[in-house]
């Protein structure tokens, strides 16, 4: 009797089990680097081969092995363990003779093939085995990682290959650097060097400027930094004669006064619709025959009339581009008022008019204007959850959050344009320094592009 | 969190209140958090899944929870008991509908799971990727929090 109920809960058990086999979410390959256990989801697999003396290529990335022939298809090998810092140099050495573990990935749009320590198993995982990354993960970047998840008694780190390789075509220059370097590139605080024009200030003008930056950055009406640096300073020039000549001091005396100071620092069109030629300058650096999606990002997007007026242009520049733009603002009452801009009719520009309608209580912009933008209450200072882009439109934002906010904004506009993308700042601000990215300017209208 | 999808919540958050307690409800600024925040005491969480995710959590004291539960029975009740839960899991239930109801006239299709009631102290909740919208309403029982967040499904 005892016997038969032993029996029938071993088979009990082994049915549970059994359904829970077939409960599994998905199978991750699971694989070591540098003595850790990471996964991968296998959806991204293409297939897993040996091999080793790649073909090098002169002057590309450390991290790039060089190029493999897997029949016929010549695709790219990165070293994992180079690329996340984690290359044990004691193993280097016989590297040459053995034959490396390859993990071939097909990703979106291209297959790359990564180089990773011994193989483990495939895996099952169920979706709510998967636990939230820590911030404590301190060794690879916590946007290349999609979870920890047991197994075995063992911790796996699930990798999210399409973020680490997220590219459009050639994955070797667009595979981001490692955090440790990007981290280090968004200290903004960084003092500029004194340079050659700062002789004529004298030392005075020195603490004056300091001072008056301290008192924009408390009043919260704008935030010196590298960004605006340049504007700054002439600024100062001018308002410090401005203010001896009347016999007054060169400091505010109120927030009114640091608002008078800022006033012509603001980029062209502020909450009314882009001027033909304005919005031309732009399109100009927007290739006329791309296809496909386009996505953009807006912050600060106030009432709506900058984004409507990216999205006129943009369409009448290319018309076959599937356009998305995504407007943020974190004014409730300003944004709940975008989606139904009035515009004044009198002020109606003729390249507008066809993309509007006439409505009770006004003109509007037409259905197909208004399904391209996607507006929402957003506060850029939190997290910043986007899709790839190809443009950010973003005047005169930095200069009005935070320093240590414009770093972080900074990366993750970086983190997230394509290559080849397009940043639009305020007309004041400036991110020369920076080395991900290239000035282009056109009728003094500068768009930096990513590399 | 999309435009349009705040509207509907903060209508029907008040007019539900309104309704139910027969009395003046007040509404404050409106305002974004970032992932964790605290929870007062008293949290019914609803869910959402569809065109949209996320969850909608109404948030209260322990003693304005039990004060909202005795005006809406019509008797004095003086412990969070079963029957303050089931109360305050309703009053979710019916602000959480009205909103959906709205959002599904605006055409985004999505369901609800059913409310759940968490008490405790000293907790947070913190949502992963999602800003949450944050309704205050005061009412004379105290302080009730409607805090949205929810994200377009991609």
């Amino acid at each position: 009797m005892d016997q038969t109920v032993t029996e029938e809960l071993k088979q009990d058990i082994k049915k549970q089990d059994q359904e829970k086999v077939k409960q599994e979410d998905f199978k991750m390959v699971t694989f070591t680097l540098a003595g850790r256990d990471y996964a991968l989801d296998i959806m991204k697999v293409k297939e897993i081969s040996k091999a080793n003396k790649f073909t090098y290529v002169p002057n590309s990335a450390p991290y790039v092995r060089g190029v493999y022939n897997l029949r016929g298809d010549i695709i790219s090998v990165i070293d994992l363990r180079i690329f996340f810092n984690q290359f044990d140099r004691d193993k280097q050495s016989n590297a040459a003779n053995e034959l490396e573990n390859m993990i071939i990935l097909r990703l979106e749009d291209h297959v790359i093939a990564v180089i990773v320590e011994p193989l483990e198993k495939v895996v099952g995982v169920f979706k709510d085995e998967i636990q939230p990354t820590h911030p404590l993960f301190g060794d690879i970047n916590i946007k290349y990682i999609n979870g920890v998840v047991e197994k075995n008694e063992r911790l796996y780190v699930i990798l999210d290959v399409e973020k680490i390789f997220n590219s459009r075509d050639t994955p070797e220059i667009k595979v981001n650097i490692p955090k440790a370097k990007v981290v280090a590139k968004i200290d903004v605080e960084t003092p500029l060097p004194t340079t050659s024009s700062s002789a004529d200030f004298a030392a005075k003008d020195d603490i004056n400027l300091k001072f008056i930056s301290e008192t924009l950055a408390t009043f919260k009406v704008f935030y010196p930094s590298e960004i605006n640096q340049k504007w700054l300073k002439n600024r100062f020039k001018d308002w410090a004669n401005i203010r001896n000549k009347s016999g007054k001091d060169v400091q505010f005396s109120s927030e009114d006064e640091a608002k008078a100071f800022i006033k012509g620092f603001y980029s062209p069109y502020p909450n009314t619709l882009w001027d033909k030629t304005y919005a031309d300058i732009i399109a100009g650096f927007i290739d006329k025959n791309k296809t496909g999606n386009f996505t953009v990002w807006n912050p600060g997007c106030g009432k709506g009339s900058e984004t409507y007026s990216l999205s006129v242009m943009l369409k009448e520049h290319n018309s076959k581009l599937l356009l998305k733009i995504l407007a943020n603002d974190n004014d409730l009452i300003s944004i709940s008022t975008a989606p139904g801009l009035i515009i004044p009719s009198d002020k109606l520009d003729s390249t507008y008019k066809k993309y509007t309608v006439e409505g009770s209580n006004g003109v509007q912009f037409n259905k197909e204007r208004k399904s391209s933008i996607i507006f929402e209450y957003h506060d850029v200072m939190h997290e910043n959850n986007l899709p790839a882009l190809d443009m950010v439109v973003m005047r005169d934002i930095l200069s009005f959050v935070p320093v240590e906010m414009q770093g972080k904004l900074l990366q993750d506009v970086e983190e997230n344009l394509r290559p080849g993308g397009i940043l639009l700042l305020g007309q004041n601000e400036s991110i020369d320094g920076r080395t991900n990215w290239k000035m282009e300017e056109k009728d003094n209208i500068k768009i930096y592009r990513k590399k | 969190m999309r435009v349009e999808y705040i509207n509907p919540f903060v209508e029907s958050a008040f007019s539900i209140m309104q309704e139910v307690l027969q009395t003046e409800v007040q509404r404050k600024e409106l305002y974004l958090k970032k992932t964790s925040q605290p929870v007062m005491g008293v949290a019914a969480l609803v869910g959402l899944a569809g065109d949209v995710e996320g969850r909608v959590l109404i948030d209260m004291s322990k003693v304005t929870a039990i004060a909202i539960a005795s005006s809406m029975n019509g008797e004095e009740l003086t412990e969070l008991d079963d029957l303050v839960k089931a109360t305050i899991t309703e009053l979710a239930n019916m602000v959480t509908a009205q909103a959906v109801t709205k959002l599904h006239e605006l055409g985004f299709k999505f369901d609800l799971t059913p409310p759940s009631i968490i008490t405790g102290d000293n907790m947070q909740v913190s949502d992963l990727n999602v800003e949450a919208l944050i309704v205050p309403l005061t009412v004379p029982h105290g302080l009730v929090e409607i805090n949205v967040a929810i994200r377009e499904r991609v």
